[in-house]
């Protein structure tokens, strides 16, 4: 789950510019302080790699998500495990 | 989901841990949201020094936070640990003070391109020559943030700020060259758009026996991004981004090649004796032990710890 604490979070829209798998898309709607916000859109898309947590600079992000970018769905590696093994 | 009122999450997920961003747990809950602006680059900076730490396996406890005064000065204010917000350009000077008489505390000093570069600069070049052990990290956003834009030793040549309307036109100061050649054993520059490596070089500053400088060039929407046609954040860390270049590969070029471009890398990574190593070091060939800590509570050299 990603979440947004949306007390904290002030729109500078960071976290759009940073993401590589385009998970957030900003809402049409303003807030009470008439800013548009973030929200996690795609979140299936996300790769867990955190990088929106690091560059939040109001510490507003959390990703929680179980999956990583180098295990597929099925349980198995996403990449050959052998890549860097010498050839016999 | 096409708009964020279908983005719902249950009440209960809210007030979990796990729903708060990770670096949260260092900061000072209650004052939060901090001051900055929307888009200031001193709230990235806040958590990739915390990921540094992390990394460097430093004890939380044991990081004493100093800071000058600007915007920049004011992150030690948010952090849990115990911190001195002192005055103008004089971090350094307090940091050396405090790390001379704590030798063991992890003595860390965040200041801006103003406090460290123009009224703290002397402070600045003298701290690395004697290269003692302190991590300075200096957020570099090229103006003076607080005071409302006015230029700093590092705005770059031709940046319009309050007090240069018509663009600036002295040449600025490369503050990690500079240091470097002050005799700094570890000094790196990045920027707000290369936080893993900016995380990379605060582990290894953190872990520096001797005085560490990290420079993070970072963006300052409000008043550097409105007066220099970059009025959002997202338009200033991409300008940032798109200047950066590599120090291996700047090696070649001329000065005409690297106009407006920042050049980013490690600058010094050696090793020299350290000022609190030298101040023990002539007491105990003088007097035969350390000199005393903590000199309020201890008033001689026998009830000194060994
Ligand atoms: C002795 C003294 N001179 C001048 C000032 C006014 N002053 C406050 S903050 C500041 C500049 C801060 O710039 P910088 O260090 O770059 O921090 P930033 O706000 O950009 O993060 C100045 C000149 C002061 N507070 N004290
Ligand atoms: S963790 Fe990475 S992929 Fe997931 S939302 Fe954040 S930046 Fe995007
Ligand atoms: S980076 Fe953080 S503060 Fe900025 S828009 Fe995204 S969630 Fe909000
Ligand atoms: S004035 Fe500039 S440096 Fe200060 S908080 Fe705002 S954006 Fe950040
Ligand atoms: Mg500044």
């Amino acid at each position: 789950m990603i979440y947004i604490n949306q007390d904290l979070c002030k729109g500078c829209l960071l976290c759009v510019n940073t993401c590589h798998k385009h998970v957030y898309a900003v809402s049409d709607k303003p807030n009470k302080k008439e800013v548009l916000l973030p929200y996690p859109a795609n979140e299936k898309n996300c790769s867990n790699c955190k990088e929106c947590e690091l560059v939040c600079p109001d510490q507003a992000i959390s990703v929680d998500i179980e999956r990583n970018w180098w295990m597929s769905k099925d349980n198995t590696y996403a990449f050959n495990p052998n890549f860097a093994k010498k050839r016999v | 989901m096409s708009n964020i009122d279908e983005y719902t999450i249950d009440e209960g997920y809210e007030k979990t841990e796990r729903a708060k961003a990770p670096f949260i747990q260092y900061l000072r809950e209650d004052r939060l949201p901090h001051i900055f602006c929307p888009g200031c680059g001193n709230g990235t900076i806040i958590n990739t020094f915390f990921k540094g730490m992390e990394k460097a396996n430093i004890d939380f406890k044991n990081i004493a936070m100093v800071s000058g005064i600007g915007c920049s000065s004011r992150i030690p204010g948010y952090v849990k640990c115990d911190s001195l917000h002192t005055t103008h350009g004089r971090s350094i000077a307090f940091a050396t003070g405090l790390k001379v008489s704590n030798p063991d505390l992890d003595v860390v000093v965040f200041t801006g391109d103003g406090d460290c570069a123009s009224i703290g600069g002397n402070h600045l070049i003298h701290a690395a020559r004697r290269n003692i052990n302190l991590t300075v990290i200096c957020i570099n956003n090229n103006i003076y943030g607080m005071t409302g834009g006015q230029i700093s030793p590092t705005s770059p040549k031709g940046s319009i700020g309050s007090t240069a309307p018509y663009g600036n036109r002295d040449k600025p100061f490369n503050l990690a060259e500079l240091v470097a050649a002050a005799g700094a054993t570890y000094v790196a520059r990045w920027t707000t758009a290369q936080v893993e490596s900016a995380v990379k070089s605060i582990e290894k500053g953190l872990k520096n026996n001797g005085f560490s400088f990290i420079e993070i060039v970072s963006q300052c929407p409000t008043y550097f991004g409105r007066k220099n046609k970059m009025k959002q954040p997202v338009d200033m860390i991409n300008h940032i981004k798109n200047s950066t270049i590599y120090i291996n590969n700047a090696k070649g070029l001329n000065e005409y090649e690297l106009k407006d471009k920042i050049v980013v890398g490690e600058f010094a990574n050696k090793e020299s004796p350290e000022f609190t190593d030298n101040i023990q070091e002539l007491s105990k060939e003088f007097y035969g032990q350390k000199t005393i800590r903590r000199s309020a509570f201890l008033t001689s050299f026998d009830k000194e710890e060994k």
